[in-house]
């Protein structure tokens, strides 16, 4: 079932939120040979093209996985703020403890997100480039064609 | 071939032929070849695109929207949630698969006919002279040395060391590159995919391949089984015409075994034995990255080029497996700068599997959001699982690497030796603390002599419709422990011969 048009799509806010928590997971700068992050590319236009081509359930579960990791400092840290609220040592130490979690649902949370940002930012020609892959297609992604962005600065 | 863009404007497409085959993929298409070959006339639905009228990308997440079903996305429920991968296109999941041609092995034939009483329903050598056919067709052979990469080259490394025996892999390939790109669909169009080599041959003779056309129920008159009625794709906006594939001889379900027991089911069969979507198997599988100083190069080389049936009694396999970046990289255990420190280290990476012949038995059905799977390992199965990681990062540093990277939750995210593996040892078998997939699947509507404890009869009729053969993985008794492609074409290969009423021609 295509999730496109339809009542389930996240909200405008939901979507930004998402684009920043990929970012966090899938950070720029961060290695010297892994230097491209979401940040680099144009991962709300993926995000769009995401939501309208998966399944139902997936957008329902990437959905709930914005708002429970958004919101797990005020349940998680009694902390009157949102994840992207946090300081960035602040938001590795909560991504960790995800990650440690004895709950299944919830350390899986984190690599979802980490699978979302993955199929944007390494599907980008200049981002395989720098990863020295070859063969590769130079022609860029359908979804992020036309953004003005050109991939990956 | 025509998809829902050569019939937009008309209500309804509306054929006829001797039979009407649902699903182009290893079974539907081999069914196909066979009986256009003995001169019927046939109809073939697929729901998927065919992948040759775009150009291929190599971005991964493209591939998987075009050609793969649900986006990659389809999950089983159970305990934890695992991938069921397949493809969803003109030539089915061996479109996006590796490659690996594996002969059905003969201690399942011998069970098969032991104990699932099948005695003489698929004599194994009728099933040896279609695999040759097969292997001439299809171009199989074992993977060369020019293009078996660092990934395959390393496990072979490693495995020879420890005294375990392994193989280049038999692959129905023609001048392969190297590029591991097959799950995306080979760019080159070196892989013998249903695709490339039966789909266009049963066009050639005069099959009609309707692509992006979903068959939503089996026609029914009387006893019998008619045809099927189905409707394509919308463009546009518009909804697609309806579809109407009327059959004077047979209807043929090739759909896979997660998909053609939903057919079944909606089309009111299979209430006698409560069998019909019950009884899934499938060769659940978990990958290990060992890291190494030299470089790897892991995008070099046959997708999957080497492998180890050394503990096949055992119920595992290993595969070394050429990943796209994107699934290699998610499959990476750190998020954030951990995450990207390792993506840094992908040059450096080997990636190797290990796949179970699990004994749980799962079932496919219809749920609140569309199709359902239901699929737990059974403990039996989980200590296979554990041990088999537990191998695969002993041939890691066999092999000569700098660290491995198990995958398993309990377990450090990256071991330096096998001593810091000791708590793998003593993790409780839990599917939720390993990242399994799930890509051969079979059993939904098994064969059997009896009406009350099988779906489909030896004829590969079903008990309850004369005129629907189901022709698929679906009418396995039980898995087989090896890849499956090769074993569902002898399988669908000799269903089609004996509907036709003689052999084919090898060509
Ligand atoms: C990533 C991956 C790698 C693999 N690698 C290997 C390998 O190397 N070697 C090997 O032996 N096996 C491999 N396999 C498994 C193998 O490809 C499958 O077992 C095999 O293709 C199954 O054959 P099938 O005909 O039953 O189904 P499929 O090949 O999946 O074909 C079924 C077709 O039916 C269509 N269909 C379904 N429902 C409908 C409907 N209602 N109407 C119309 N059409 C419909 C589907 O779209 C699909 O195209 C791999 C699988 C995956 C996912
Ligand atoms: S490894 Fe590359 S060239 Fe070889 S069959 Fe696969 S996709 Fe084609």
């Amino acid at each position: 079932m295509s999730a496109a048009g339809s009542w389930w799509l996240p909200f405008e806010f939901e979507r930004r939120w998402l684009v920043e928590l990929l970012a966090v997971v899938v950070p720029s700068g961060a290695d010297p040979r892994a230097r491209f992050g979401a940040a680099d590319v144009p991962a709300r236009a993926f995000v769009d093209d995401l939501l309208v081509s998966a399944p139902l359930e997936f957008v329902l579960g990437l959905r709930g996985c914005v708002w429970v990791l958004m919101l797990c400092p005020v349940f998680c840290g009694a902390r009157f703020t949102t994840f992207l609220g946090l300081t960035p040592a602040e938001r590795l130490r909560v991504l960790s403890a995800l990650r440690e979690s004895p709950s299944y649902v919830v350390r899986e949370l984190p690599l979802l997100l980490k699978m979302v940002a993955c199929l944007a930012v390494c599907g980008l020609p200049e981002v395989q480039g720098s990863l020295d892959l070859e063969p590769r297609d130079a022609t860029l992604p359908e979804w992020a064609q036309g953004t003005g962005a050109g991939g990956a600065p | 071939m025509l998809d829902a863009g050569d019939v937009v404007g008309r209500d309804v497409v509306d054929d006829v032929a001797d039979v009407v085959i649902v699903g182009s993929g290893a079974a539907g298409a081999t069914a196909a070849r066979v009986l256009v070959d003995a001169g019927l006339d046939v109809i073939v639905l697929e729901e998927g695109p065919d992948p040759r009228r775009h150009a291929l990308r190599s971005d991964m997440y493209t591939s998987m929207k075009r050609t793969w079903r649900g986006l990659g996305m389809q999950a089983a429920e159970g305990r934890a949630f695992t991938p069921v991968l397949q493809g969803r296109c003109v030539g089915g999941t061996t479109f996006v698969n590796g490659a690996i041609i594996h002969r059905m092995p003969e201690v399942v034939h011998r069970a098969w006919e032991a104990e699932h009483g099948l005695a003489g329903v698929l004599p194994y050598a009728e099933l040896e002279r279609i695999w040759d056919t097969l292997d001439r067709e299809l171009s199989v052979a074992p993977a060369p040395e020019e293009v078996l990469g660092e990934n395959n080259r390393l496990l072979r490394e490693g495995l020879h060391r420890l005294g375990v025996t392994g193989n280049e892999i038999r692959r129905n390939v023609r001048g392969c590159r190297g590029s591991a790109h097959c799950n995306q669909g080979c760019p080159t169009g070196a892989k013998q995919s249903m695709t490339v080599t039966y789909v266009p041959r049963a066009v050639a003779g005069g099959a009609r391949v309707y692509a992006e056309c979903e068959a939503t129920r089996v026609m029914v008159s009387g006893a019998r089984a008619t045809g099927v009625v189905g409707r394509f794709a919308s463009r546009g906006g518009a909804r697609g015409p309806a579809m109407r594939a009327r059959a004077r001889r047979a209807v043929l379900l090739a759909a896979s075994a997660i998909q053609t027991p939903l057919l079944l089911a909606a089309s009111g069969v299979g209430r006698r034995s409560g069998l019909v979507g019950a009884r899934l198997q499938a060769h659940p599988g978990a990958g290990v990255v060992a890291v190494f100083d030299r470089p790897v190069r892991p995008w070099f080389g046959a997708t999957q080029g080497y492998e180890s049936t050394h503990y096949y009694a055992e119920r595992m396999k290993f595969e070394a497996v050429g990943m796209p970046l994107e699934f290699a990289a998610a499959r990476f255990p750190g998020v954030g700068p951990a995450g990207m420190r390792e993506l840094g280290e992908h040059a450096h990476t080997a990636i190797w599997g290990v796949q179970v012949r699990a004994r749980a038995h799962g079932s496919v059905g219809r749920g609140l959001f569309g199709t359902r799977v239901r699929y737990d390992m059974t403990d039996d199965d989980l200590q296979v699982l554990r041990l088999g990681i537990r191998r695969l990062c002993e041939v890691g540093f066999a092999a000569g690497a700098r660290e491995v990277w198990p995958g398993v939750h309990g377990v450090p995210e990256a071991i330096r030796s096998l001593d810091e593996l000791a708590p793998l040892e003593r993790i409780p078998p839990d599917p939720r603390r390993f990242h399994c997939i799930m890509a051969h699947l079979f059993g939904t509507a098994v064969m059997g002599r009896h009406a009350s404890t099988s779906v489909v009869a030896p004829s590969f009729e079903t008990h309850e419709l004369a005129g629907l053969h189901v022709v698929d993985s679906s009418v396995f008794p039980t898995n087989l422990g090896v890849n499956p492609q090769h074993t569902i074409c002898s399988i669908a290969w000799l269903a089609a011969e004996r509907l036709a009423g003689r052999r084919a021609h090898a060509s």
